[in-house]
């Protein structure tokens, strides 16, 4: 007995032990607890605030929108608004079907058996409408429709209609698709403004408090603004003047390009069929591609002013240089003619104004003939010919200019524009070369800041200013002489050069009876302020010339340029009506 | 007076209730001065935390209340931001080339006559009298 008693007493001391450790056990958890909280609450509560904060800050709040783009005078041509998508729940209808879309009919303007059959093919959500404007948004949400959902979202929006649409381009952030300035300014017109943070709740909602900024919070975010150098003005112009020789002559299409030669930038680039940016997809790529800077042209006589400053800047010739023009001329079998053989069957001995007069394809051919081949090519690439010119725009082509050795009949041919091949903006931003006393510049169309510029615009000498100054006095000359009525302006001297060419065949072997017609031109030739290059793809009829289809409208666009912009003239009196000149 | 009210209490606490229950040893359990004070500060905690939640209660609905105003001016703000951002494109719109040219080309404001036809007026002989009480103005400064 006293044994169990004395086990008893052992067990219960046992059992005391036991609690007093699960005590102990216990008391120390409940510490390490309170040291955790006393750590989290109280020693670190710095660093856990802004922890906090950090997971709850949001920079994507409002819709982020493209910036604006806008031309030089502060126009806009692009900015960015809110568009909404249409979605419709069939689940959720709550009333009948038909009268959900007779509601829907009216609003949206979509036929009402369109949106029943959506509502009754479809068991789960489905598209209604997309890109619908603000307006309708409102209209749509006063129905009180349970199962519409409409989706907000930023798009583009295009104040000036077609208005320079190639030069714009085109936005499809879904397909991750951009064309024109949309596509090589992306960055910029994506490049947010620096916020401070702001906080948000698990659903989205802003955590105002004293340090919330509100224009962060309430304001759509928009991307930096892009300032073109294009006039929208001018611009205007060259697209309504280009569209009405396109119809004239029922061309395939047509470009125009307004430049100040003494900088580089694009005042106008103009590309008729034109077409709407926001609705680009409805269109054929052939009409939404910018095609002046993708596929290049025979330049025909146009060239013939590269060639000449060529052979003046090499030296093989001079000013006053005369050449025996046969009329026609047969080299390594290939016979070439004047284009006015016909006419002037042998003109004799000519000379840079009589070449550049006529047209003279022998005349030309015989000037060229006299570089070598490497000289020839070397000044071309001086011109920037077989080489990209580095505009600020996308899928730029470097044209066609093969490499020496040339046989004869290449080299003759390439004198007067055949043979190689360049885009509009290539023989464009080559003949400003000239108006700019020789140095070449990089065509552009964004305007950059002082700071950026040599970034983007880049320089360089292709002719001596003499030879530059030269050449324009021939052209001038040859304007003023000739019998048609191109480039006569009145009150200025226009310096310039009409072209006309045959299509190569889309083989490469030959050419076709289409034509390209054009004519590039600068004024005051005195001191250029403008140089615009018109072409003309495949005009149909019976005169088809540079002189007649390309020449009017330079002229009408450049008789307009001089009213808008209030220029001086160089030559009282020159080429005006009733007037001794 | 806070302790005079405890010795107050204590000596009601003490005070038998009734001869019986002296008689039955059933003596009335005395509290201690600490009992009693730790009970007056109980009560006067329970009151603090009492008051605390009503009134972090309305605080809570205040701020709640306010936090939904809030929001209801953030989203009418917002919207108006849109609106307002939406009225620009068509102000941009309305003040486009685009605009301008398709409203001329509708209202044919620039489109030629087909017929120009010259009309000969004649001036209708008017006769004036001349007032002989009307001066003939001479040439002054300022006129």
């Amino acid at each position: 007995m006293p044994n169990k008693l004395y086990k008893i007493s052992q067990d219960s001391n046992k059992n005391n032990k036991r609690i007093a450790w699960v005590r102990k056990l216990v008391i120390l958890i409940i510490l390490a607890i309170i040291c955790k909280l006393f750590f989290l609450q109280i020693w670190d509560i710095d660093g856990l605030k802004k922890k906090a904060s950090i997971r709850r800050q949001s920079r994507v709040l409002n819709q982020a929108m493209r910036g604006d783009i806008v031309d030089r005078k502060g126009s806009v041509l692009v900015s960015s608004k809110c568009y909404y998508d249409v979605y419709i729940d069939p689940r959720q209808i709550r009333d009948s079907a038909d009268e959900v879309s007779q509601k829907l009919s009216i609003v949206l303007g979509i036929p009402k058996d369109i949106i029943l059959k959506k509502i009754d093919d479809e068991k789960r959500t489905v598209i209604l409408a997309k890109n619908v404007d603000m307006s309708t948004n409102k209209k749509l949400r006063k129905l009180g429709l349970r199962c519409l959902d409409i989706i907000q979202k930023p798009g583009r929006d295009y104040p000036q209609g077609k208005l320079a649409a190639h030069i714009l381009g085109y936005v499809n952030p879904d397909a991750g698709i951009y064309a024109g300035v949309e596509s090589t300014a992306q960055r910029a017109l994506e490049d947010m403004p620096e916020f401070k943070a702001i906080e948000t709740s698990a659903s989205g909602e802003i955590i105002y408090d004293l340090k919330t900024d509100p224009t962060r919070a309430l304001n759509p975010i928009k991307g930096k603004k892009i300032t073109l150098t294009l006039d929208t003005v001018v611009q205007h112009i060259a697209e309504v003047e280009l569209r009405k020789g396109v119809e004239k002559y029922n061309a395939d299409r047509g470009c125009v390009v307004v430049m100040n030669p003494k900088n580089g930038e694009i005042l106008a680039f103009a590309l008729a069929p034109g077409y709407e940016p926001f609705n680009y997809r409805k269109y054929d790529q052939k009409i939404v591609k910018n095609w002046a800077l993708t596929d290049v042209y025979p330049p025909g006589s146009t060239f013939k002013v590269l060639t000449i400053a060529s052979a003046l800047e090499t030296g093989v010739i001079n000013e006053n240089i005369t050449v025996m023009d046969t009329g026609k001329i047969k080299i390594q079998g290939y016979e070439i003619k004047n284009y006015d053989y016909s006419k002037h069957p042998f003109p004799g001995i000519i000379d840079l104004y009589y070449l550049f007069e006529h047209s003279s394809n022998v005349g030309s051919l015989k000037v060229g003939l006299m570089m070598s081949d490497n000289q020839f090519y070397s000044m071309l690439r001086k011109f920037n010919l077989g080489q990209k010119t580095g505009i600020d725009l996308p899928g730029e082509s470097s044209g066609i200019l093969p490499k020496p050795p040339w046989q004869k009949v290449r080299q003759a041919t390439v004198s007067f524009g055949y043979s190689l091949a360049a885009t509009p903006i290539q023989m464009a931003s080559a003949v400003a070369s000239i108006a700019n006393g020789g140095v070449w510049i990089t065509p552009h169309i964004i305007k950059y800041p002082e700071e950026e510029l040599p970034l983007h615009v880049k320089t360089k000498q292709t002719l001596q200013p003499e030879t530059a100054k030269k050449l324009t006095r021939i052209l001038e000359h040859s304007i003023r002489n000739s019998k048609a009525d191109v480039g006569k302006i009145p009150n200025f001297t226009v310096a310039g050069k009409t072209g006309t060419s045959n299509k190569p065949k889309a083989n490469g072997l030959g050419y076709t009876k289409e034509m390209y017609t054009s004519f590039v031109g600068f004024f005051p030739s005195t001191n250029p302020e403008v140089l615009i290059m018109v072409v003309i793809d495949n005009p149909k009829g019976g005169n088809i010339w540079g002189s007649t289809v390309a020449g009017p409208i330079f002229n009408e666009i450049a008789a307009q340029m001089i009213r808008i912009r209030n220029m001086k003239p160089d030559a009282p009196g020159l080429h005006v009506k009733g007037t001794a000149q | 007076m806070a302790n005079a009210k405890v010795a107050s209490n204590y000596k009601v606490q003490r005070k038998p209730n009734d001869a019986a229950d002296i008689i039955k040893a059933n003596f009335p359990v005395y509290q201690s001065l600490k009992n009693l004070r730790l009970a007056n500060l109980n009560k006067f905690l329970s009151f603090v935390l009492a008051s605390t939640m009503l009134f972090s209660f309305g605080m809570y609905s205040f701020v709640v209340s306010k936090q939904k105003q809030l929001e209801a001016m953030h989203d009418a703000t917002k919207t108006l931001n849109y609106e307002n951002l939406d009225l620009k494109t068509r102000l941009d719109y309305l003040r486009s080339f685009d605009n301008v040219n398709e409203k001329i080309i509708a209202a044919g404001n620039l489109e030629q006559p087909l017929k120009i036809i010259e009309v000969k007026t004649k001036i209708p002989d008017i006769n004036v009298k001349v007032s002989s009480k009307s001066k003939e103005i001479g040439s002054m400064l300022g006129y």
